[in-house]
């Protein structure tokens, strides 16, 4: 039985390596600054001529005043209820940003490019956001900002509990790159 | 003569295991589609909303190998028109007797107990319905996309970056705003699955074997299930369920129209059993749910333990609470109850019960044992053990008894007395 159980694995093993073939794969999600990349010290205004972001604050989901803003969001008018429970060894960071079109006509905003960037350089993508009223179906779900439109947005990264988050993302082009501390 | 006798002997051997070499092989490829082209159902369980088998099941697929290559995915959202047909369900009778039910739709169909008792319902269900017929079935669920893209890295999706971080709660999104046939959820998933097949497909040997062993730890924890009937290279990696003699928990949770909750509920369980003279044991044991969402987390909970077990007592901490419903099947007799936690507290339901003959001697003294099997899907649980030995009894061994143990895995206590 051992035997066989071995003979599969090698087997299974060799299988693979028959069918697959190549080159190396592993976690590669480190900050590249690019060159267009726009600078706004913590917590002001940013523009990359389409849409403005203000980072108002970035705190941990344990903190009862935090959770407090996101339920209340979320249940008005998430798209599914979110649990504040972080996996093991993870906590949650919920940043509130202004967002705000600067164009007179329609932009499109993806909160889905927003990320953090740690100590280390490792990036985290936005895992969700919550908004209310007009908000939600405009950025959330039609990822648009209508003419003129401007409204918080609590949105959510997944995070080592470790990880000092340094820097916020808005991963447009050109980037727009607010700072944290 | 004796060295002849011994030369066959020799020679047998060597082709037995010749032989257990090539078969293997010869399925192995078979499997991969180098003998002919293979189909396999995958079905992408979500378990956040925790089901029978696993989790809520958000999508199902159809996946082609042939000569080890994929020639197609095709991946249908839980409402559409192709899962979406009524099929029979005959069983468990916790589920029958406790909500009335003869019929599910067939993405809600994912009733039975245990993985391997649904796969082969479903694959029939899938015939009946719509006339595809499959090799085998693979059950994934989001934790294993999670720890798969802990090693593939980050993916771009549509233009979104999908990372381990982010990629649950970026499949409930999908999941939340799919409706009908075209689904956003099944082009997410669609990219995701043919996206970790190329990644392992061009990985270096080191990086494949990091791939078979995530696989394998996956599908200890139950993230990763197969059923691949006739298939003896893959047989020892079926996901069937082997209960070894002695005394059992196994817990069988289904979430009720809860939401994606069961990444906020903490599990404990507390099992505290007292051995008599005779062999004969009582068991205490409370099913602790700590639910950190901010909704109330209703849960359809049934535990299977040892057949012929009779139940003294039940105690619940919660007031809503339906039950319990005694009903019994082969190899066990089941206990069920419906709870609802409210939001942000704890609740728990205590079944009190006796079991006739739980003890048996083997070798020096009396072995007790006790398995506790993990439901697939579930990320991970505690569990507290105590045991109470006979009056006047010594302990010669114990193992994984106490409290406070957390595992991901199935967890198997026992004391060894005299």
């Amino acid at each position: 039985m051992a035997v066989t159980v071995v003979v599969a694995v090698g087997l299974l093993l060799l299988g693979m390596q028959m069918l697959f073939a190549g080159v190396d794969t592993g976690d590669h999600n480190t900050y590249t600054e690019q060159p267009s990349t726009i600078h706004a010290p913590a917590y002001a205004n940013a523009t990359n001529g389409h849409v403005a972001l203000k980072v108002n604050a970035i705190s941990d989901s344990s903190d009862p005043a935090t959770a407090n803003q996101w339920i209340k969001a979320n249940g008005q008018a998430g798209v599914y209820a979110f649990a504040l429970a972080p996996p093991p060894g993870y906590k949650y960071l919920i940043a509130n940003i202004t967002v705000s079109n600067v164009q007179q006509t329609s932009s499109p905003f993806k909160y889905t490019s927003l990320l953090v960037v740690a100590q280390d350089g490792r990036t985290y993508y936005a895992n969700y956001a919550v908004c209310t009223g007009i908000c939600a179906g405009d950025v959330l779900k039609n990822r648009t900002l209508s003419a003129n439109f401007t409204g918080d947005l609590y949105v959510l990264f997944s995070v080592p509990a470790t990880a000092e988050v340094v820097k916020l993302v808005y991963a447009s082009s050109p980037p727009i790159e607010m700072a944290l501390l | 003569m004796r060295h002849t006798t011994t030369r066959y002997v020799v020679v047998a051997l060597l082709g037995i295991l010749l032989i257990s070499l090539i078969l293997p092989l010869l399925d192995g490829l078979d499997a991969f589609g180098y003998a002919n082209e293979r189909t396999y159902l995958i079905i992408f369980q979500d378990n956040s909303e925790i089901r029978n088998t696993g989790g809520i099941m958000a999508c199902m697929g159809l996946l082609t190998v042939y000569h080890g290559s994929v020639t197609s995915l095709q991946v249908f959202y839980a409402n559409s028109t192709y899962l979406n047909g009524t099929v029979k369900v005959d069983g468990p009778e916790s589920l029958t007797k406790f909500f009335n039910v003869t019929s599910a739709r067939l993405f809600d169909s994912n009733v039975q107990y245990n993985f391997s008792s649904f796969a082969p319902v479903v694959q029939a269900n899938l015939y009946n319905l719509t006339g595809k017929r499959v090799d085998g079935t693979v059950a994934v669920d989001f934790t294993a996309v999670q720890e798969l893209m802990k090693l593939t890295g980050p993916m771009i999706v549509s233009g979104d970056v999908i990372t381990s971080e982010n990629v649950v709660d970026r499949l409930h999104y999908y999941s939340s705003i799919s409706q009908g046939e075209k689904s956003p959820l099944t082009d997410l998933l669609h990219a995701l699955a043919l996206d970790i097949i190329g990644d392992v497909r061009g990985s270096s040997l080191p990086a494949k074997l990091a791939f078979l062993t995530t696989a394998q730890q996956l599908m200890k924890e139950g993230h990763l299930q197969f059923y691949l009937p006739g298939n003896s290279l893959l047989q020892s990696f079926e996901s069937a369920q082997k209960r070894p003699a002695g005394d059992f928990i196994s817990i069988i949770d289904a979430n009720l129209g809860s939401a994606k909750a069961d990444f906020g509920v903490n599990r404990t369980v507390s099992d505290d059993v007292t051995i008599f003279a005779d062999g004969s044991t009582i068991s205490n044991l409370t099913i602790t749910y700590i639910n950190h969402c901010w909704w109330q987390y209703n849960v359809f909970s049934t535990v299977l333990v040892p057949p012929g077990a009779e139940l003294i007592a039940v105690r619940n901490s919660t007031r809503a609470f339906e039950g319990p419903l005694i009903t019994n099947g082969t190899g066990f007799s089941a206990f069920s109850a419906h709870l609802g936690v409210l939001a942000g507290s704890t609740a728990s339901v205590t079944y009190v019960y006796k079991l006739p003959k739980n003890v048996h001697g083997n070798g020096i003294g009396n072995h007790y044992d006790l398995y506790f099997e993990k439901q697939a899907g579930i990320n991970e649980y505690t569990l507290n053990t105590t045991v109470e030995l006979p009056q006047g009894s010594t302990v010669i061994k114990t193992e994984n008894v106490g409290v406070n143990q957390t595992s991901m895995e199935d967890i198997h206590a026992q004391v060894i007395y005299t």
